[in-house]
């Protein structure tokens, strides 16, 4: 009885994962068997795909410094103080994460826009945001700073109290000890954060094509490519998706190794 | 010299005492856990703040609830060693003790040539490539030690040095410790719930109970003249506290305790005295024992019997008498008078076996 339920379990376990992996993996290989690899390589050549794969590169790592820039002080706020309000400003650097794409491009739109509360004044200085390469940018980071602050804030709070209240007896102010103490012991976490930031920036479309549009070499990102290139040469399509998968793939993976070796 | 007042709150624990530590010299709070010790370190640290008081060192003050001064634990040129040490554990030995000095911005010259005498210093010169979680206890403490003093703090805090180590070294490391803490210059409050650890170390001693002080002195005092249940029982004297006092022919005086009368010699007595017998001025009889010359018997039954030391010569008995007394006997009495847990004996000591003491 017991042996029989321990086959039925591992069973349904085994037909779960392999359904999973399935569902993951025919895709690619679909991908890949679609268009001969040679054909790709050929196709990588092209002037539009190329503009598409370095600005995609260039714009998902801006805005993962950026993200950094304003997430890691977010995220050790959150993970090391009490302060009224917090429960707000815990769902506000979520929402990004529910809200579709497409309304994030136009609340950034609302905002930077010609009209938008801030694009009005930005405008006064000669500086208008949307449509530029800097728009994709905070479209990017808009869309992609929740999945760094959850993991850096869950990394910053297992840090023990006693090890930053140690290096506050040894004279380090809080600037110090964060980045002596607090980061180098959430190392780990941190990048994880980092690590899934940038994929999701990378594969960012709804929020870019909304605020940023789509004019290629200056806000066409490799998603937006994808999209207008199936119209009219699949397999340029196709070429952009295998590029896309294997860079968040290769993004993943170090990250894997990288936290290995950390810890 | 430290002099410090603190009062501070919680919802079910409240500490109020008062410090003073001469300049150099080692004072160790003793008490059971929960008794205020550590929350006393980290208030001195500035780790916690206190609801109100004055901390003020060698001039300088550090804390002045009513002046509104609070300085930061950076600030406060402390060393302070919490009970597992808090090496950190991403850095080496090395890095663990520039640590302060590097936060201080000083140049690498210096901090290397601080950071090599405090590691010879505290003889962990050899270790100071390793990471600290393959170090044994004792060098932790060492490595820990090195690092706070190589600051130079004007006062060192350790909490609970002695008790993450196992039973085999600590002994070893309790004398190391001992010879380098009186080598130091530096004032010194040793936080321990060992009371004999309290006798090795402190010049004076303090003895929290409850977050208040019950009984400071020299560790002389506190071994012959214990003021609270915690040390009489680590030292094992029977310790009563008098209510009132009669006097009573031929010198006497009968003083009334909570649990029962006891004759003591002598007819000055002060007010609420407390009352220490050694377990080793208690008779134990079989039957009641003909008029003697002890003046106090009482009669109950055997409720533990414990060789102390363990499989040692001599055994503590503890008995259900009123007031509770514990005798320390010979095994041979034991057998003689075959004692067994819920024997019924009688136990009897001098008056002039009885301390009497204010």
């Amino acid at each position: 009885m017991r042996l029989l339920r321990t086959i039925g379990v591992r069973a349904l376990v085994g037909l779960a994962v392999g359904g999973l992996v399935f569902l993951l993996v025919l895709p690619v290989i679909s991908l890949l068997f679609r268009t001969p690899p040679g054909e790709l390589i050929t196709r990588l050549g092209r002037p539009e795909i190329q503009q598409a794969l370095w600005l995609s590169l260039e714009t998902s790592l801006l805005a993962t410094a950026l993200i950094l820039m304003l997430g890691l002080p977010t995220a050790y706020l959150l993970a090391s103080r009490e302060f009224p309000g917090k429960r707000v400003l815990e769902v506000l650097v979520q929402l990004p994460m529910v809200i579709p794409p497409t309304v994030a491009g136009l609340i950034l739109l609302l905002t930077f826009g010609r009209a938008g509360l801030l694009g009005k004044s930005l405008g006064a200085w000669g500086v208008s945001l949307p449509f530029t390469t800097a728009a994709v940018v905070v479209a990017q980071a808009f869309m992609a700073t929740p999945f760094f602050i959850g993991p850096a804030r869950a990394g910053f709070a297992t840090v023990e109290h006693r090890y930053r209240e140690v290096a506050a007896t040894l004279g380090a102010g809080e600037f110090y000890s964060f980045f002596r103490v607090v980061l180098p012991l959430s190392l780990p976490s941190v990048l994880a954060g980092t690590a899934m930031a940038c994929a999701r920036a990378l594969g960012e479309f709804g929020a870019t094509i909304t605020f940023a549009g789509n004019l290629p070499g200056v806000t066409q990102t490799m998603p937006l490519a994808v999209y207008v290139e199936m119209q009219h040469d699949l397999g340029a399509a196709i070429t952009l998706s295998v590029l896309l998968i294997l860079l968040s793939f290769g993004l993943l993976l170090a990250l894997r190794y990288g936290q290995s070796r950390v810890r | 010299m430290l002099e410090a007042r603190l009062a501070i709150r919680y919802s079910a624990f409240a500490l109020d005492l008062e410090l003073a530590v001469p300049p150099g010299e080692t004072l160790v709070l003793v008490g059971e856990s929960g008794s205020g010790k550590s929350t006393v370190l980290r208030l001195l640290a500035g780790l916690s703040q206190p609801n109100s008081g004055r901390i003020v060192m060698e001039g300088t003050t550090w804390f002045d609830s009513a002046q509104q001064i609070n300085l930061p634990p950076q600030e406060r040129q402390i060393g302070w060693l919490p009970q597992d040490y808090g090496l950190l554990p991403h850095l080496s030995v090395f890095e663990n003790v520039a640590f302060g000095l590097r936060a201080r911005r000083l140049a690498a010259a210096e901090i290397l040539e601080r950071c090599q005498r405090a590691l010879e210093q505290f003889g962990v010169a050899d270790l100071a490539g390793r990471r600290p979680g393959g170090l044994s206890g004792g060098q932790q403490q060492r490595v820990a030690l090195a690092r706070a003093m190589v600051l130079r703090p004007r006062l060192l805090l350790l909490d609970e040095p002695l008790a993450a180590l196992d039973v085999q070294t600590k002994a070893q490391v309790r004398s190391d410790l001992r010879a380098m803490l009186s080598s130091l210059p530096c004032t010194t409050i040793f936080v321990t719930h060992n009371p004999l650890e309290a006798v090795v170390f402190g010049q004076r001693i303090a003895v929290l109970d409850g977050g208040r002080v019950v009984q400071s002195g020299t560790p002389d005092r506190l071994l012959r003249q214990p003021r609270s249940p915690y040390v009489a029982a680590f030292t094992g004297v029977n310790l009563f506290l008098g209510r009132s006092s009669v006097p009573q022919p031929g010198g006497l005086s009968r003083i009334e305790t909570e649990q029962g009368p006891v004759l003591v010699s002598g007819t000055e007595i002060g007010e609420n005295p407390f009352i220490a017998v050694s377990p080793r001025e208690i008779t134990l009889y079989a039957a009641a024992p003909a008029a003697g010359s002890a003046q106090n018997v009482f009669r109950g039954p055997v409720v533990e019997i414990v060789p102390e030391p363990p499989f040692g010569e001599r055994v503590r008995v503890v008995l259900g008498t009123r007031p509770p007394l514990v005798a320390e006997v010979t095994q041979a009495a034991v057998d003689r008078l075959g004692l067994v847990v819920g024997t019924p004996v009688y136990a009897s000591f001098k008056a002039t076996a009885v301390s009497t003491y204010s």
